[in-house]
């Protein structure tokens, strides 16, 4: 029974420290804490794998200055979802091991991911892996951001997007029979 | 409101351009995502937009052509053909482009597939995917136009090419890889070629290759330069071919993931006729794992033409074979045949048995089927054991 007993606490020991060197710090702007898979971490960030690589990594929790809780906290959680989306997120990976794989639709899971994100969260994001160089995340929200301009007029996705018309009303025109080719109706 | 608007919903409290104040890469990836004539109309928006699709690196000119289509529409081929033209002349000389998908089989003096892969070779293209899959003719794109004139053949970047339904002669992908006019390439991927069927050969890189091949689609005297006799063809079947190749100069062992039980879960094909699967297995020498996976529909017919004999399939760093395939399939026999025949054993073989899903063939001889199935879960419990 003893030595039951403390083969199970040196399991548990083991699996600790296991534990703490599978995961990674982060600490936000306004000093939150995330804790994010570094195998996925180093995979999906191109930043935090060169941090992980240098060394760089702070056990307290690494700041990233430039990243607001609410981003790191959607960034830390596409990781962890991504490194639990084995097998199809290590076929990506594997088989294709750089980052920029062309035409790679975001997966049913990435969708959902961004859609519920508000709009300022959605840029945040953006800006949070841009910022960290995660070029998956980036191709997901800004495939994200493609589908809000799908299909509407120069006037709707104005609007979605906040965008002022600095044309004046000749410019426009004059832009429209430059383009004339690009105007069908399709 | 549905939760999948809630980004379009727009409006955020700031009510700043949150879109514009990003960089350019940022705006050119966005744009990648739309067709090529919305990321054009974008120059609509503002200043910071007006001249931006010009250098956009990803193009996604997909349109299928109506030409040889009932609903054929004379018009409106002729203004896709004007946009194609003008936006090849107007894009921005020097930018140089990244990915290219083309779904335009229309055969014109500017513009047409060759001209565009030519233009996306010339700007650096990393990834060529050209379709043919809704057009009712097969482009037939020259292999020249994947070659980068004279001395700058070290700035072809290809690295993934996804032919689908396209016709190759039988140059094209030989002259492509044979004289190292894409020596990067690392993902190729092959739907229903019409004619020929591609040879891999000499891509020292290519970790990922996905054939699909439809032996009705070859011509009749479309043979490998190796082959020999055994010429009894007679299948009509579809197979997918999905195989990995690792680096030549990879040592054993080092690639991890391709060891590791869950590697099932891609889908490959089976080898049929000599005309298709049986040459296609020569060029594979490098492959570490391979994924064969039967059409359901075919899986119940006749599959001969593939002769197990030693020596014609040298694959020694093959360690992994998953084969996906009916329940009623006989040829799992075959290629278990096969596999030993070449030094393949058992314990490197996957067997993945899917329902039977309606093929041809399996109602209209229960007893034959039930002798055939008994006789085929003998033997997948042998093939299975040796895992």
């Amino acid at each position: 029974m003893e030595v039951d007993k403390g083969k199970g606490e040196a399991e548990e020991t083991r699996k600790v420290a296991e534990a703490d060197r599978d995961t990674v710090t982060l600490k936000s702007s306004d000093g939150k804490l995330f804790e994010v898979s570094k195998e996925a971490a180093a995979r999906l960030s191109t930043v935090l794998a060169g941090m992980i690589a240098g060394g760089s990594i702070d056990d307290n929790g690494t700041d990233l200055k430039q990243i607001g809780s609410e981003a790191l906290e959607n960034v830390v959680d596409y990781c962890n979802k991504h490194a639990n989306s084995i097998p199809s997120a290590a076929l990506i990976s594997s088989s294709i091991s750089f980052n920029t794989a062309p035409f790679k639709e975001p997966e049913e899971w990435e969708r959902k991911f961004v859609d519920r994100l508000s709009h300022d969260a959605l840029f945040d994001l953006v800006e949070a892996a841009n910022f960290l160089g995660m070029e998956r995340l980036l191709d997901v929200t800004c495939h994200k951001i493609s589908e809000m301009m799908k299909g509407k007029s120069p006037d709707q996705i104005r609007e979605v997007f906040n965008i002022k018309n600095d044309y004046t009303k000749e410019e426009l025109e004059e832009i429209r029979q430059e383009l004339a080719w690009a105007f069908y109706d399709d | 409101m549905p939760p999948k608007d809630a980004a379009a919903l727009g409006a955020p409290g700031g009510g700043g351009d949150r879109l514009g104040v990003l960089p350019d890469r940022i705006l050119f990836r966005v744009m990648g995502h739309l067709k090529a004539w919305e990321a054009v109309r974008t120059s609509m928006l503002s200043r910071r937009w007006r001249d931006l699709w010009a250098s956009a690196s990803r193009l996604d000119i997909r349109q299928p052509c109506t030409c040889g289509n009932p609903i054929y529409d004379h018009d409106r081929t002729l203004e896709f053909a004007k946009f194609f033209k003008n936006l090849l002349l107007r894009r921005r000389p020097l930018g140089l482009l990244d990915s290219l998908r083309l779904c335009w089989s229309h055969k014109a003096v500017d513009g047409d597939a060759s001209t565009w892969i030519a233009y996306a070779v010339r700007h650096g293209a990393e990834a060529i995917e050209l379709s043919g899959e809704h057009d009712m003719w097969y482009p037939s794109p020259e292999y020249m136009s994947f070659i980068v004139a004279g001395d700058d053949l070290a700035k072809n970047r290809l690295r993934i090419l996804k032919l689908i339904h396209v016709q190759l002669d039988d140059t094209t992908l030989t002259q492509l890889c044979s004289r190292i006019q894409a020596p990067n390439l690392v993902l190729l991927r092959c739907i229903k070629p019409l004619q020929h069927f591609p040879q891999i050969q000499k891509m020292e890189f290519l970790a990922t290759a996905t054939i699909v091949l439809d032996d009705e689609l070859f011509l009749p005297d479309c043979q490998w330069l190796q082959k020999e006799d055994d010429s009894d063809v007679n299948s009509s079947d579809e197979f997918d071919l999905e195989s990995c190749d690792n680096k030549n100069n990879e040592s054993d062992g080092s690639s991890n993931y391709y060891d590791s039980d869950r590697c099932y879960e891609k889908y490959g094909s089976l080898i049929s006729t000599d005309s298709g699967g049986g040459g296609m297995l020569l060029s594979l020498s490098n492959v570490k794992r391979m994924d064969l996976l039967a059409h359901p529909c075919e899986a119940y017919k006749s599959r001969v033409g593939f002769h197990p004999r030693a020596s014609l399939f040298k694959c020694t760093n093959l360690k992994t074979v998953n084969i996906t395939c009916c329940k009623h399939d006989v040829m799992v026999h075959t290629l278990a045949e096969f596999f030993s025949q070449n030094s393949i054993t058992n314990d490197k073989i996957f067997v993945h048995r899917t329902a039977c899903s309606g093929c041809t063939g399996c109602t209209s001889s229960q007893a034959k089927r039930k002798a055939q199935t008994e006789a085929e879960e003998s033997e997948a419990d042998q093939v299975q054991e040796g895992n």
